[in-house]
């Protein structure tokens, strides 16, 4: 069974970077946000507001969570909230961003090398 | 008399906007007067539309709407993209407003894709005012036949030139090529003519890497036979814009775009044929719907795709060939580039296709770089058929099925891949990806890997279906060699160099066979699907031209 990491024939450090960055990083950032949004609401006190958000972080991958840490948390700081949603949205944004635009465009004429 | 004016994206954007208003405004009203002005796309390689009217003070907006640099300048020199831009070149995404205030028609060309006397590759023209014009050769346009007239024109006996043999032939008849080399590029008019070599690989059309394309055709119910076409800049035998059309026992070797080569053009075949050594693909087949177009055992090799199929939807057959030694051996794709988007409907039975994408054997462009190491390839079409071809040592993938983001995102939907044999896959034997891939079945087939895992049990053909049916990590190193491909030196084959075919099998019957215009071509054919069995594996061991 191939990995669902191998790359295609060459390999590039550029599969790699589109591999975690467009294709991992979105998960680990659900998995993050989302175990951190659920420690919070362990701690909460009102039932229906635990019900209701958990199923907002669950059902509504990343900005379930993100919105949570954000607006909602109540025993995390709100630095350290800020700090890891805009931490996460960078590291994840940043070089997808990179990718994208180095990605993007004509390929060129079909002049060979 | 002809001024013209350089526009940037942002003004091009402001005349699609004043088009839309102009649109919109004009709904409900009885008369709507002519803007005068007409948007002519520069695609690759050709112009859309072709044939333009404008009235006296009317305008053309050229854009370079393909991935190359064009450029349009008139035969006459009266105009040019090059008096707007200051540089021969057109680069992708731009465009330039040419005037026209003085009656008349002016033909016009791109000079990287066309001859300068605006006859051959990508050309066009414009009819400015009530100037009447009449496509066609000198001759004006001639009613096709179906039947053959008897009478025979030979070259070089009665003709010096295949284009003097073709431009004096009338409907139905032959033409027949006798054995020698010919360094001519060849623009057919007449329609209902057979254009025939006396033997396959001896009469030889040469561009020398200097002509563009061996015999272009623009009449309807051409059918050519028997004869090679080599060294051309742009391609080997092509049609455009026809009804009706016929390529058998054909040769097609190192030619700098396609080998054998139908574009908006329905009913035809090509039929016992051979290409090799073409950056874009050996055989295409592009922007008809329905095609109503048949492969059957030709031979693709040494190309950037052995076919390529853009925007080719309906009634489209690739069968019993083989390709081999390719970027990649079999490509459906829809571009926004082309007309009638999506691809859909075209079934691809009992072909072998192997060793695709190794280093050093094909050649290729930039972009069937991206997508190279494939054996069959689904990119953005819909309701095709796969089955029963034997797909053996892809680079990546045997079979793949992903969308294409063009101008649109163009899924890919509906295939059917079925008792197919797809083993010794670099990476996946059987592989799904991008979003919005849904609505595939995978049945039948014989393979040993899938992207995702469980591609085939989860998606069969026949009861429920799992619907996340693809695996995003295909497009994520597809995305990945794009960055590659545009940010390093990529190393691609010089298509001048590829291997020569051994001799090639000539007509059956030869000089002497009977002559069958290309007319009703589809509706001849007997095609029988269900007889047709999967290739045996042993099949690969043999060189393709031995098969």
């Amino acid at each position: 069974m191939p990995s669902l990491f191998s790359f295609s024939s060459p390999a590039s450090v550029f599969q790699l970077w589109f591999v975690v960055y467009l294709y991992l990083a979105p998960f680990l950032l659900y998995a993050a946000w989302a175990a951190l949004a659920f420690m919070d609401l362990g701690e909460r006190k009102d039932t229906l507001g635990q019900i209701g958000w958990g199923c907002f972080v669950i059902l509504v991958p990343l900005v379930g969570g993100a919105s949570y840490l954000l607006s909602a948390a109540t025993t995390l700081r709100r630095l350290p909230r800020i700090a890891i949603v805009v931490t996460g949205l960078i590291v994840w944004l940043l070089p997808l961003t990179v990718g994208v635009w180095l990605a993007g465009g004509p390929l060129g004429p079909k002049a060979l090398t | 008399m002809l001024q013209s004016a350089r526009i940037g994206r942002s003004t091009r954007n402001l005349i699609c906007a004043l088009w839309l208003g102009l649109a919109l405004s004009g709904c409900g009203k009885s008369e709507v007067k002519p803007t005068g002005t007409v948007l002519v796309a520069m695609a690759d390689n050709s112009f859309s539309p072709a044939i333009n009217h404008v009235p006296v003070g009317g305008s053309i907006v050229f854009t370079n709407e393909g991935r190359n640099d064009h450029n349009a300048i008139a035969v006459d020199k009266s105009f040019s993209t090059e008096k707007t831009f200051g540089r021969i070149n057109m680069r992708p995404e731009d465009a330039a407003e040419i005037v026209f205030n003085k009656e008349g028609v002016y033909p016009f060309y791109c000079s990287f894709h066309a001859t300068p006397d605006g006859k051959v590759g990508m050309v066009g023209v414009v009819v400015v005012g009530n100037v009447e014009y009449t496509p066609g050769g000198a001759r004006g346009v001639l009613p096709p036949v179906e039947t053959a007239t008897g009478v025979t024109r030979r070259v070089p006996k009665d003709y010096p030139t295949i284009q003097n043999g073709v431009d004096a032939a009338n409907p139905g008849d032959l033409v027949l090529i006798d054995k020698g080399e010919y360094v001519e590029a060849v623009f057919v008019t007449t329609p209902s003519i057979t254009i025939r070599g006396v033997d396959r690989n001896e009469v030889i059309l040469d561009g020398k890497f200097q002509l563009s394309t061996g015999i272009m055709v623009g009449a309807n119910g051409v059918a050519i036979e028997n004869m090679t076409a080599r060294n051309f800049t742009l391609n080997g035998f092509y049609w455009t814009a026809v009804q009706g059309f016929r390529g058998s026992y054909l040769t097609a070797v190192n030619n700098g775009d396609y080998g054998i080569y139908a574009f908006g053009s329905t009913d035809g075949l090509f039929e016992h044929s051979y290409g090799s050594g073409s950056p874009d693909s050996s055989f295409y087949v592009g922007q008809c719907a329905p095609c109503r177009v048949v492969l059957d055992d030709v031979v693709g090799e040494y190309s950037g795709l052995g076919y390529s199929g853009t925007n080719s939807s309906g009634d489209m057959y690739i069968l019993n060939s083989r390709f081999s030694h390719n970027l990649s051996g079999i490509g459906t794709s829809t571009f926004d580039i082309e007309l009638v988007p999506p691809g859909r409907d075209t079934t691809i039975i009992g072909n072998i296709v192997n060793d695709s994408g190794f280093e050093n054997e094909a050649t290729g462009f930039f972009a069937s770089e991206t997508l190279a190491g494939t054996g069959i390839m689904l990119a953005g079409t819909n309701t095709n058929h796969v089955e029963r071809n034997l797909v053996v040592r892809s680079r990546n993938n045997g079979i793949l099925v992903v969308p294409l983001l063009d101008r649109h995102y163009w899924p890919a939907t509906g295939n059917v891949i079925r008792g197919n044999t797809v083993l010794e896959s670099g990476r996946a034997d059987l592989a799904a990806g991008g979003l919005g891939t849904i609505g595939n079945c995978f049945s039948g087939n014989t393979f040993r890997t899938s992207l995702p895992w469980g591609l085939q049990a989860l998606n069969g053909c026949s009861g429920a279906r799992v619907p996340l049916a693809s695996d995003l990590s295909v497009d994520m190193v597809f995305f990945g060699t794009l960055v590659q491909v545009r940010t390093t030196e990529v190393k691609i084959a010089d298509y001048r160099d590829r291997p020569k075919p051994p001799p090639q099998a000539n007509m059956p019957g030869g000089a002497d066979a009977p002559v069958h215009p290309a007319v009703h071509v589809f509706a001849g054919l007997k095609l029988n699907l269900d007889a047709i069995q999967t290739p045996p594996f042993a099949a690969v061991q043999k060189p393709a031209t031995e098969l």
